[in-house]
């Protein structure tokens, strides 16, 4: 799904990234942990192509990104659901605007989405709150509807960076479970996060990988099931 | 869907991307104001140049075709002259019609300056002869010539003079004015430009989002586009609306201050006014359009 080969990556001056070897394969479960400040968010961006690497080769879905233009990112990034710690909605349209955002960007026809709507609604649980504002809602309830948003297009891969990260261990426990339940619809989820009491808990219920970033690089820890 | 928004589809129903870059802030109604009041102006200074326009070829055109000849001799003279002149003028090749203005005639062009009860049999003025020219024109050297030596009084004058300063006047106030039609577009621009790159960087977060989400950049600039051109478009409407009703109620002069109250539309050119808006929306177009570029460039 996503490949990234002797990756290089040059911020100011400074390298964050050296020869990073990172593959994402269809229908893997991933955690990236790493910490603070070890590119965790840096390396998610370029798995959605929202930076370029100074070296190396990153290729989404086989394809090279530097043969890419930029509206064959943008196309590539509809198949990527991505969610963020802080959510990034639009505050002046309501959680059902803000969902169908990728829907209305790509062209799709509103009313015929109207059922898919229904169903993530009702999925994540907000389906008394899609005419709410963003502010209007919990982080809890944030973090579930940026899922939806990145879920409505029905994307091969879901990313997540750090979403447990302003919620309380009941709610991230919640989104957790969701995205399990995404992966094991076959969807490929990388979840980047420094919350090893998460990464604990979805090994106890579901067969996840771990990826450290260390020293510029990835390192994967061997994956383990606990039933 | 092209790769950039076509100026037609800025302004076909698209209610759902009209949606996604907030809708308000300084930066609207910075446009709208700048718009209404370019547009008001450009009304004016339209107005005036075409004021000027009329006012350059009526005096282009009247005068260039009449003359006049005035004869100042003693009393015991004037009466023969003004005969000798009278006659040599039948004779000149190019001269339609000659006549000797009324004592009456006299009085009233000269009643601005002394009032309208001039005594002017008690004054010494002179008689004048209104010339109408021919399309040809006659040789007024040789017109000259004949009438210094049959009418020593006469002195023929051809408008030339003081016509083509005036001529001269108008034409350099039309060009003052097309100039200030220029002067407004151009600060239109600069400043929807301005606005546009001021909201393309206030809702840098709004178009990071729908990158987020696989908006190709020309769906974002065109939403951004649609903004900026309707509200230049109303503004300018507004603007041209006032700006013809202030231009509508000016006050009626009489003849003699034409020249000032002489601003204004006659006929047909009171539809000109209507092409500002579409001229204003396609500026806010382009403009928004460049900043919009530039800033999805800057910021891919």
């Amino acid at each position: 799904m996503i490949q990234l080969l002797k990756v290089g990556f040059n911020y100011s001056g400074a390298d964050i990234f050296e020869a990073l070897d990172l593959r994402l394969p269809k229908g893997s479960f991933q955690f990236l942990t790493g910490p603070s400040g070890s590119g965790k968010t840096t390396l998610i961006r370029l798995c959605y192509q929202a930076l370029a690497p100074t070296s190396g080769t990153i290729k989404l879905f086989g394809r090279d990104v530097r043969a890419m233009n930029r509206d064959d990112v943008a196309v590539i990034r509809r198949q990527i659901g991505v969610v963020h710690q802080d959510c990034r909605f639009l505050d002046h349209l309501n959680i059902r605007d803000n969902i169908m955002m990728p829907l209305q960007v790509s062209g799709h026809d509103l009313d015929q989405h109207i059922d898919n709507l229904i169903q993530l609604s009702k999925w994540t649980g907000l389906e008394a709150k899609m005419s709410a504002f963003p502010d209007e809602l919990s982080g809890g309830e944030r973090q579930r509807a940026a899922l939806a948003r990145a879920v409505i297009m029905s994307p091969e891969v879901i990313i997540a960076d750090e979403p447990t990260g302003n919620l309380d261990e009941t709610m991230a426990h919640q989104l957790l479970h969701l995205l399990i339940e995404l992966n094991k619809m076959g969807k490929t989820v990388l979840i980047a996060t420094h919350d090893m009491g998460l990464i604990r808990k979805a090994r106890s219920v579901h067969t996840a990988r771990v990826l450290r970033i260390q020293n510029k690089r990835v390192y994967a820890q061997q994956a383990e099931t606990v039933a | 869907m092209s790769a950039w928004p076509n100026f037609s589809s800025v302004f076909s129903g698209d209610r759902q991307s009209d949606q996604i870059v907030p809708p308000s802030g300084l930066t609207a109604r910075l446009t709208g104001f700048t718009a209404a009041a370019m547009a008001f102006l450009c009304v004016f200074a339209l107005a005036l140049s075409l004021a000027t326009g009329r006012l350059a070829e009526r005096w282009s055109t009247e005068l260039s075709k009449t003359s006049t000849i005035r004869i100042s001799a003693p009393e015991t003279q004037l009466a023969t002259q003004t005969d000798a002149v009278l006659r040599i003028l039948k004779t000149t090749p190019g001269i339609a019609s000659a006549r000797l203005m009324s004592e009456e005639e006299q009085r009233q062009l000269l009643a601005p300056w002394f009032g309208p009860d001039l005594p002017l049999e008690t004054l010494p003025i002179p008689n004048i002869v209104e010339i109408v020219e021919e399309e040809q024109g006659p040789d007024m050297q040789g017109l000259r010539l004949r009438l210094s030596a049959e009418a020593p009084g006469a002195v023929l004058d051809d408008h030339t003079r003081w016509r083509r300063p005036l001529v001269q006047a108008a034409n350099r106030l039309r060009i003052i004015a097309l100039g200030s039609i220029a002067l407004i577009v151009g600060a239109l621009a600069a400043m929807i430009s301005l606005a546009a790159q001021a909201s393309l960087s206030a809702n840098a977060n709004v178009i990071e989002v729908l990158r987020l989400v696989g908006a190709k950049d020309s769906y974002i600039a065109k939403a951004f586009v649609r903004r900026f051109t309707r509200r230049a478009f109303i503004g300018a409407l507004i603007g041209v609306i006032a700006g013809m009703a202030a231009i509508f109620f000016l006050p009626e002069a009489a003849e003699e201050g034409a020249f000032l109250t002489g601003l204004g539309f006659q006929g047909w050119h009171w539809l000109i006014p209507a092409v500002i808006p579409i001229i204003a929306a396609f500026i806010g177009f382009a403009a928004t359009r460049r900043a919009a570029f530039r800033n999805l460039n800057r910021t891919s």
